[in-house]
């Protein structure tokens, strides 16, 4: 009976893995037998064209707007760059298991023959170990969206600056409050390299107003929820603040909820990042004062684009910039366009 | 010493822990931790879910189980239910709510006690299905923005100066509290989880009894769920956050025992409110939110520690007595 336990769990355990994966349909049946560009068949599409080249895409996680959209953009650059799309991510969506995870899909990546392996780490450092392996197996690792700390490991960088989109949103804040008043900073997960950049950024414009003042800088774990109880909380010392600028859309929305909890809608500005379909509807009701446009799907298409530059043996470039952009309540309607 | 002196001793203790707790929390911030918004804040508004969902937790412990599935479980529910209470179809979302969340209720009832699944497997691997199938169904989209209708059961209040949450959870509580402690079914629940053999020696038909409480837990789920909908006018799968975490702790920190038949509801309750005014008093002295990761793990130590203190004083209290 305990053997049996453990099959079904672990079948069940598969099954809602399979389900994460949800849009690539190959995530995980990457042929193990082709070495190099002749498969000995089995995927139909890859029979059929003869050499088609895999690029894996390793993305943070699946389920977030933001990389669905990435995805998106790199599927789409996989059928007009004519190369196969692989995508690889991590299940677990926690910041220490998603590297553990996303190391073992590096490993994964080597063994199925990959021509190309395009990464957004979710720990830039921790991903190191696994990333020299793929270097050591002669696949060229494209680094997308986060910067791995060592620049010895990628041939390119594929994203935007955090750094300059947190300083771009926050500058738009701060000057919305005439350089004068209290903020609290809402960071993401601990430790997560986005969250960092953009609290660096927060901070590289807060020092251009020396009369504005951070009272309360905590963590709400990237999540809607937390977002809410901890801004509560700091409502109830600091109920006079005049801005909350969080570090994603998720947490500026829960945010949102606690200070329309506390009657103080429209009083108090709030920012976000990544510009989801929610935070740009709260934006056009006034309930967010303004988000940033990272442009996943461009990012995830540029990747895809960078890496069949290296496959080709073009020279390239070791930034492909993808411009973000400040979304209020000016430019709400237009800004996917401009 | 009879069991119900120790129990009730036990209780006590609990209470001053949560006591102690409060006292230090408004030593440190005199003003903006102890005062009426701030404490009917965590115990009215915040509160209500974790307590909610360590109401299953408990049940499933004191059953000498455990439901790992149970935020999933919400996340799911709320998720598929989400979009007709959006369109004021509220009879709807309730039926699609009830119909997922006892539907995976079941499914681990069935598992446990039918086809002798471990708890922890069991709920374990369900945990992932819901979780995934949330993931699936949302697919990247939250849905966003409820009627104010459906907002007011958590923001309104029926009873002035008592938030609606508070008033569902009230309720639950007194229902949970009744069914444990004063019906034929608790007792049943209570000795299946002392020693399941033996209860199924005395005619209790364990099985059933087992099956019941997981489905209770899919009923709270689908509860909790329509509730943070509610509050978070939102649905999005981040919601689970640390809920399973904290709801182990509170029933952990409350006292309720994991061998099975030990502690009740009112534990739990305890175990919550020590978590959130944590949560709460360090959120206000600006304390790290990983620092609060840390100091409910030491709680969660100390108060297993105490229990073995607490017993080890009240055997040899029992003792001298002789």
């Amino acid at each position: 009976m305990k053997k049996l336990s453990v099959v079904l769990a672990m079948v069940l355990t598969v099954t809602a893995m399979a389900g994460c994966g949800g849009k690539s349909t190959e995530s995980t049946n990457t042929d193990t037998s082709a070495d190099t560009e002749t498969s000995e068949g089995g995927d139909e599409n890859e029979a059929a064209s003869g050499e088609m080249r895999d690029v894996v895409v390793m993305v943070k996680n699946s389920t977030a707007p933001f990389w669905i959209s990435t995805m998106d953009g790199a599927k789409q650059a996989g059928e007009d760059f004519g190369v196969n799309v692989i995508f690889k991510t991590p299940v677990d969506t926690a910041e220490g298991s998603g590297n553990e995870q996303q190391s073992q899909l590096c490993e994964e990546a080597i063994v199925s023959g990959a021509d190309a392996v395009v990464i957004a780490p979710v720990d830039s450092e921790a991903i190191v170990p696994a990333t020299k392996k793929i270097n050591d197996a002669g696949i060229p690792v494209i680094n997308l969206n986060t910067r791995i700390s060592d620049a010895e490991q990628y041939v390119t960088f594929v994203g935007l600056e955090n750094v300059n989109q947190g300083y771009d949103t926050a500058k738009v804040v701060l000057e919305k409050m005439e350089g004068e008043g209290t903020i609290f900073i809402i960071e993401g997960s601990t430790g997560a390299q986005t969250s960092i950049d953009r609290v660096t950024g927060f901070e590289k414009a807060l020092a251009e107003y020396p009369n504005i003042e951070v009272v309360a800088q905590q963590s709400a774990n990237y999540s809607r929820a937390d977002a809410m109880n901890v801004v509560q909380n700091l409502l109830q010392s600091y109920p006079d603040v005049d801005a909350i600028i969080c570090c994603n859309d998720e947490m500026a929305m829960g945010t949102a909820e606690a200070v329309d909890a506390a009657g103080k809608t429209g009083e108090i500005l709030i920012s976000g990042q990544d510009a989801n379909d929610d935070a740009v509807g709260a934006v056009k009701e006034g309930k967010l004062f303004a988000t940033s446009f990272g442009n996943p799907y461009m990012q995830g298409y540029t990747a895809v684009q960078a890496a069949v530059d290296v496959l080709d043996g073009k020279e390239v470039e070791d930034f492909y910039e993808v411009k973000t952009k400040v979304v209020t309540l000016e430019n709400v309607d237009t800004f996917k366009d401009e | 010493m009879s069991l119900k002196t120790k129990n009730r001793i036990d209780l006590i203790s609990r209470f001053l822990i949560l006591l102690v707790v409060i006292l230090v929390l408004a030593l440190l911030q005199p003003n903006a931790f102890l005062n009426a918004s701030n404490l009917s804040q965590v115990i009215f508004q915040q509160a209500p879910f974790t307590i909610l969902m360590a109401f299953g937790m408990s049940l499933a412990i004191i059953s000498n189980g455990i439901d790992i599935s149970m935020a999933s479980n919400m996340v799911l529910s709320s998720y598929f239910s989400a979009p007709y209470f959006q369109n004021g179809q509220y009879l709807l979302g309730i039926l699609v709510s009830l119909g997922v969340g006892v539907g995976f209720g079941l499914c681990n009832g069935i598992l446990i006690s039918k086809v002798k699944i471990e708890p922890f497997i069991a709920t374990f691997s369900i945990d992932f299905v819901a979780l995934g199938l949330a993931y699936v169904a949302c697919d990247g989209v939250y849905i966003y923005g409820f009627p104010d209708t459906f907002r007011s059961l958590t923001n309104g209040s029926l009873i002035p100066g008592i938030p609606n949450i508070a008033l569902f959870t009230i309720l639950v509580f007194a229902l949970l509290f009744f069914v444990t402690k004063c019906t034929i079914y608790g007792r049943a629940l209570y000795t299946v989880g002392h020693n399941r053999t033996a209860a199924g020696f005395s005619g209790i038909r364990t099985d059933n009894i087992i099956l019941s409480v997981y489905v209770i837990n899919g009923l709270l789920a689908s509860l909790t769920g329509i509730l943070y909908l509610s509050r978070l006018n939102a649905a999005d799968p981040t919601i689970k956050g640390t809920l399973t975490i904290d709801s182990i702790a509170a029933a952990l920190i409350g006292g309720i025992a994991f061998g099975g038949g030990k502690g009740s509801v009112l534990n739990t309750v305890i175990g919550a409110l020590v978590i959130m005014f944590i949560r709460n008093g360090m959120n206000i002295m600006g304390v790290s939110t990983n620092w609060q990761q840390a100091v409910v793990g030491f709680v969660i130590l100390f108060s297993i520690f105490y229990e073995r203190g607490l017993s080890i004083l009240m055997a040899k209290f029992a003792e001298k007595k002789k």
